[in-house]
């Protein structure tokens, strides 16, 4: 019987990249399809009719150029990318099926709860159920231990731990964990739910989709609901880890997916890092990562949906480089606080050069006295363009930036801040040669300072490249603000710096222009009435524009914003062209040069409601 | 001559006028990387004078003589000079196509084969107009023609710093020999030009706003010697507006900042200040080749710029006002002493400009005067920096004559 079984599995081994053919995509003749099903076997051939079972065995025949579609269910397993494609031609796809679910866990379900009296059960989790990652015995934060990488959940929803079972008892919808005997004991408070009966769930697993340690490139991503992994905290300077990692890897495609309960970053788009205690003018920080721009990132991480992740939702050190970041819907980001780093924020991406950022709604992040900011970038991030985005609710800072020479261009933002006095909403630090130009500020606070300390030793690169130019201390300078619509906060709060200018501005709901410029910009006395309409998916912005006058401005052209002489380059797309700032956030442009300042050059009636982000599901 | 130089007279002054009202006012903006690409007014709109960047043709004449008849202090500068392994006929130049100079640790390529390289062209194309041995024409052309045919890339962290000291020198070889020894052919001339153009030119061409104004100033007076060899009067113009309003540390004002002479790196070092006020006279003086008077603007602050730092080099004390420069990278707090006392061969040039063209008052030259005594005969400027054994070349004959450009 066993050698009969090990003939028929020889022969499928042999077989089965002969029958895969049959399969051939009529968009690319010399790649495969391969379908995966809860249906299935693994023991299939992996066509419609006769699915795999599991993501994890397509990938391992998996080949330059292959779709793998992956039909509804939910699939609990990691899958470790061993094989990569070669070009964009020749990408390998994982993709749910065209309007079906798939959904992809880092959770087991466990029905062996035992009632322990009142609302509280008891579940005992044998160690192999983790497979050597147990997260209920990782602190995220080893220095102040409030929650572990693991959670519970009921019915798809996250419950809050506790350190005590007295806690527990007392909170409804509450869990705290213990180990005895090798084992992993969790009481949990369901209320009157009963956890054999409805759907609770454990983490056991630390990733979606990860990668071997070189990391895999050409990887397409579509269409996952992805959900409930125990994501490792990342680290800058250290392991990366996230519920998508490319862990090194380059050129992915990571679009329509949605990313909730992962515990610490959704997409990670970096690899490992590491300190440079050392660092000097002659051998500066991340020198070790410089090398050809085209064999790092470039990356499209486009409209997916992350919500109610711990860290950051899309994170990564030097593969933000040559990337785009664009229509993703980010939100409830460290709602629990259980993130107490800088380090925690919607997008976190460090030598990110010419990576853009466009249209993403990022709203209620999270954080303690450090970190929860929107968007944080840095250090180094020469050529980057954040435009387009609406940032709100965040704890600290819509912007935070980071020792880094510039130029960077953000367009076309709409920042609603944490509030003026707070001094959060525009945060700088050593950072050089900022663009701001027809952004919408509400209550921010701003604020570039040098950083404390000792001197960095920051890089600069020839333009569109990781190759250094310079290796000299960035300071905070040569910011300009152009253009821009100020609601209750504006510039009066930054000391005019060198080579800091500002401009065709409005001020407006009492914010105030700064001392050092905007001669020809107007203030004016009344309110705008901002308000940001938010609901499920989408957000609108509601404005009296009948109270913003119109600002006589010079056309935003290279040559207006500057010529940056250290980075040799004017504010240009990564391809080398000269960016004119000439359409609004609609896309709209104008041949007039009085203008409304701000995202908008035409608002639609008064009290409408302008559209500025829709997910679509 | 005198013409010319009442015309730019006129076009200059609304610019010292406009630097005089800056200085005065305490407002001088502040910029640090940010370069207006406007296109500046034009400082020489006539033909070239040739040879006109350090060494005219009464230059040459002048050292040719006195060394003949042995006349002092000719004579020993020359024999110093001749001493260097530069001025040897036998030099053998080392071409590559790509050179880097970078402050990165491991990198550098060729960087130590070219500054070498150029100083034995410009000190051999010395030789040949002084001694008339054509060997010395033969190595000079022989290293300008081996450069011209093979440098493509110039790159580094630091390449404005190699670009602009090591095009100098060589295009002043280049520019002696065009006039000098008629068997360089005009396309191997074409050919070194281009190799201005193309190689040494693009990465100065935005100068170097975040550095020490040494930085810019290597770089704009490469741009004012090209902009001669090549007859390429767009990037004359460009440097020698920088000069008088550059926005980086290189401008007169941004360098010397103040009347008293106190240097953007006197709070750094000594070596470097010598290095940044000895580029500002090398500009100076293909300024005056050219009919241009920039010894004298904002009051001969070039002059105050040498006499301050050589009266601390000297062992004098001298006032220093806290200061940041114009990039605000390098603020300074008080003067620096590393380096102090090791006088750099840059002060002959400025001595015979102040004391036997113009004929200022002793007084005002008193320590440029000194130190270019203690000195003389001077050597070698360090590496490829400034031209050095100014004893030699730039010794005049004790004539005062104020009429710019007769040299």
């Amino acid at each position: 019987m066993i050698h009969k079984q090990f003939i028929l599995a020889v022969l499928l081994v042999i077989l089965l990249p002969l029958q895969l053919p049959l399969n051939m995509s009529a968009a690319n003749t010399t790649s495969r399809i391969i379908h995966v099903a809860k249906t299935g076997l693994d023991s299939n051939v992996g066509n419609e009719k006769t699915p795999l079972l599991t993501i994890s065995k397509a990938e391992t025949l998996a080949q330059p150029g292959d779709q793998i579609i992956i039909h509804k269910g939910t699939y609990r397993e990691m899958i470790v990318l061993h094989s990569e494609g070669t070009s964009m031609d020749k990408r390998i796809t994982y993709m749910a099926a065209s309007g079906e679910d798939v959904i992809i866990k880092g959770s087991e379900r466990v029905k062996s709860w035992v009632k322990q009296g009142g609302n509280i059960w008891r579940a005992e989790i044998a160690e192999n159920v983790f497979r050597g990652f147990n997260p209920f015995v990782i602190w995220i934060n080893k220095e102040t231990p409030t929650a572990h990488l693991g959670n519970v959940y009921m019915n798809n929803n996250p419950l809050k731990e506790k350190l005590t079972i007295d806690e527990v008892g007392r909170v409804e919808g509450s869990w705290v964990t213990t180990q005895e005997n090798g084992k992993t004991n969790l009481l949990a408070n369901f209320g009157k739910l009963n956890p054999n009966k409805e759907l609770a769930e454990i983490n056991v697993r630390s990733a979606a989709f990860s990668t071997i340690d070189s990391g895999a490139s050409y990887i397409v991503l579509d269409g996952f609901k992805i959900a409930q992994i125990a994501s490792p905290m990342a680290a800058i300077n250290g392991e990366q880890p996230g519920a998508i990692a490319v862990n090194g890897g380059t050129y992915w495609l990571v679009q329509n997916c949605s990313l909730s309960d992962c515990k610490s970053v959704a997409i990670s788009i970096g690899q490992t890092g590491h300190s440079y205690p050392n660092a000097n003018p002659g051998n500066p920080e991340y020198r070790d990562l410089s090398r050809d721009i085209s064999e790092v990132g470039h990356h499209v991480i486009r409209h997916n949906h992350i919500f109610r992740c711990g860290q950051a939702g899309i994170y990564g050190l030097l593969h933000g480089t040559c990337s785009e970041i664009s229509d993703n819907l980010i939100e409830d980001i460290n709602t629990n606080n259980e993130f107490s780093t800088e380090e925690t924020a919607g997008i976190r991406l460090a030598m990110a050069v010419d990576v853009i950022v466009n249209h993403n709604l990022v709203r209620r992040v999270n954080g303690t006295t450090e970190g929860g900011y929107g968007l944080f970038l840095g250090p180094l991030f020469q050529g980057a363009r954040i435009s387009r985005n609406v940032i709100s609710d965040t704890r600290r800072s819509c912007i935070y930036l980071y020792n880094n020479h510039g130029p960077a261009l953000f367009d076309n933002n709409i920042l609603s801040g944490p509030g003026k006095e707070s001094k959060e909403g525009v945060r700088m630090e050593s950072a050089e040669a900022n663009v701001f130009v027809q952004n919408l500020f509400y209550d921010c606070g701003f604020s570039n300072i040098r950083i404390p300390g000792k001197t960095f030793a920051t890089s600069n690169y020839l333009a569109h490249s990781l190759v250094i130019k310079q290796t000299i201390p960035a300071l905070p300078r040569d910011d300009h603000w152009y253009s821009n619509l100020f609601i209750k906060g504006g510039l009066d709060q930054l000391e005019g710096d060198a080579g800091c200018e500002a401009d065709y501005n409005v001020y407006s709901d009492s914010a105030s222009t700064c001392s050092w410029g905007d001669k020809h910009s107007k203030v004016v006395v009344g309110s705008a009435k901002f308000k940001l309409v938010g609901s499920a998916y989408s957000i609108g912005l509601k404005l009296n524009n009948e109270s913003i006058p119109k600002v006589s401005c010079p056309t935003l052209s290279p040559s207006f914003m500057g010529f940056f002489a250290l980075s040799k380059q004017f504010i240009e797309y990564p391809d080398g062209r000269a960016i004119t700032i000439d359409k609004d956030f609609s896309g709209n442009s104008t041949s007039e040069s009085s203008r409304i300042p701000g995202p908008f050059y035409q608002y639609p009636k008064l009290d409408s409601i302008v559209p500025l982000f829709n997910y679509q599901k | 001559m005198k013409q010319f130089y009442q015309l730019n007279t006129k076009k200059l002054k609304s610019v010292l006028s406009l630097v005089i009202a800056l200085i005065l006012s305490g407002t001088l903006p502040l910029q640090a990387q940010v370069l207006s690409l406007d296109t500046p007014q034009q400082y020489h709109p006539q033909a070239f004078v040739h040879p006109g960047l350090l060494h005219t043709t009464k230059d040459l004449a002048r050292m040719k003589e006195m060394v003949a008849n042995q006349i002092e202090p000719w004579k020993s500068g020359f024999e110093k000079f001749k001493a260097s392994s530069y001025s040897s006929s036998e030099w053998t130049p080392h071409p590559a196509e790509h050179v880097e100079r970078s402050l990165l640790l491991g990198a550098g390529k060729n960087i130590g084969d070219l500054e070498k390289d150029v100083c034995a062209a410009y000190q051999n194309a010395l030789m040949w107009t002084i001694t008339g041995d054509e060997a010395h024409a033969r190595t000079a052309i022989a290293i300008l023609n081996a450069w011209s045919k093979t440098f493509k890339i110039f790159d580094g962290t630091d390449v404005e710093l190699g670009a602009g000291l090591c095009g100098f020198k060589l295009a002043n070889a280049a520019e002696i020999m065009r006039c000098t020894y008629p068997a360089w052919s005009p396309a191997e001339i074409k050919q070194c030009q281009a190799m201005f153009m193309n190689v040494f030119y693009p990465p100065i061409q935005y100068f170097a706003l975040w550095a020490h104004g040494n930085w810019d100033l290597a770089c704009m007076k490469e741009m004012m010697a090209i902009g001669v060899f090549c007859d390429n009067h767009a990037l004359f113009d460009k440097a020698v507006d920088f000069y008088y309003k550059g926005p980086g540390n290189g401008s007169l004002i941004h360098y010397i900042i103040n009347e008293s002479g106190q240097c953007q790196e006197s709070g750094r070092d000594q070596p470097h200040s010598q290095l940044g006020i000895g580029h500002l006279s090398e500009m100076c003086e293909i300024g005056w080749s050219q009919g241009l008077d920039m010894y004298g603007a904002v009051n001969n602050r070039l002059l105050k710029g040498f006499e301050y730092t050589a009266k601390y080099n000297l062992g004098e004390e001298v006032p220093f006002e806290p200061h940041s420069d114009a990039s605000g990278r390098f603020p300074a707090s008080k003067i620096s002493i590393s380096g102090r006392g090791n006088l750099r061969s840059i002060y002959e040039m400025v001595l015979n400009h102040y004391k036997n063209r113009v004929g200022l008052p002793a007084e005002q030259y008193k320590y440029t005067k000194m130190a270019a005594d203690k000195l003389r005969p001077e050597g070698a400027g360090f590496n490829a920096d400034n031209p050095g054994f100014g004893t030699l070349l730039f010794s005049l004959k004790g004539e005062n004559n104020l009429n710019v450009g007769n040299k």
